[in-house]
């Protein structure tokens, strides 16, 4: 993938989704070995970003966590009791 | 025999006729099927047991939930709905065994978070096979339904937090 671009990893000291801006490739072989271009290797499920930064409006998308939104995620429970089997 | 030894004769008499007279007709009516006997099936837990698992294999690994818009069909053959949400993969196998219990619980695994595509509120879901194939649809709602969902956002996640299949209770 071509400079500039975002470079993406699980935080290891908090577990936390991680991104940074690489605009050389000597900054970009200074990272750790465990950042990757994918978003996704990070194992959170992602987005693009509705706002860049703004120092980077003209740059590459960034992706953040979905878990990362304002919003909770809704949640949804499923029970089912089987009828017709059983007569009380 | 006095008088009053056989009026009581006669009673008795008359009695075990209207008895057999009732039992006759009681009898040809259950046999004309002009009275429906309750239906009191009653299952081992065994049974129960297996038929939970029974679904575990039929859905399969990798599984696929998906909820949707509009009206339920009235069997799994039915057309999909309108996608408000999936669809989920499932696990691999669909549950860990159903417990051995009465009633029987299997616990299907949860998915993981999936996104939402619209932000109407769901109707129904459906679970198929990874190849496709329809195994069992509920109803979905914000309360009193086979899924409690409530209109999530598009874009935004979906948690399926939890997860139950009873199997009926026993004994009537």
């Amino acid at each position: 993938m071509t400079i500039p671009k975002w470079k993406y990893r699980k935080n290891p000291e908090d577990g936390g989704f991680q991104a940074t801006f690489v605009t050389s490739a000597a900054a970009e072989l200074e990272l750790e070995p465990d950042w990757s271009d994918d978003p996704t290797s990070t194992g959170f499920q992602v987005r693009p970003a509705t706002q860049v930064p703004e120092s980077h409006v003209t740059e590459p998308p960034l992706f953040v966590p979905v878990t990362e939104s304002t919003s909770k995620p809704i949640e949804a429970s499923i029970e089912i009791t089987l009828a017709g089997d059983i007569n009380g | 025999m006095g008088k009053s030894n056989l009026k009581r004769s006669w009673r008795l008499r008359w009695n075990i006729f209207k008895a057999l007279v009732g039992l006759i007709i009681e009898d040809w009516m259950f046999r004309t099927g002009l009275i429906m006997g309750a239906s009191k099936l009653n299952y081992s837990q065994a049974a129960e047991q297996a038929q939970l698992n029974g679904t575990t294999t039929t859905v399969g690994n990798a599984g696929t939930l998906t909820i949707f818009s509009g009206a339920q069909p009235s069997s799994t053959v039915g057309a999909d709905g309108t996608v408000v949400c999936g669809p989920f993969t499932l696990g691999t196998p669909f549950a860990p065994g159903a417990s051995a219990a009465l009633p029987s619980v299997l616990s299907p695994t949860l998915p993981s978070n999936v996104n939402s595509t619209t932000s109407v509120q769901p109707v129904w879901w459906r679970v198929k096979t990874s190849g496709g194939t329809a195994v069992l649809d509920g109803s979905a709602a914000t309360s009193g339904a086979d899924m409690t969902i409530g209109p999530p956002t598009a874009g935004q996640p979906v948690a399926i937090t939890t997860w139950t299949i009873t199997s009926g209770n026993s004994g009537h």
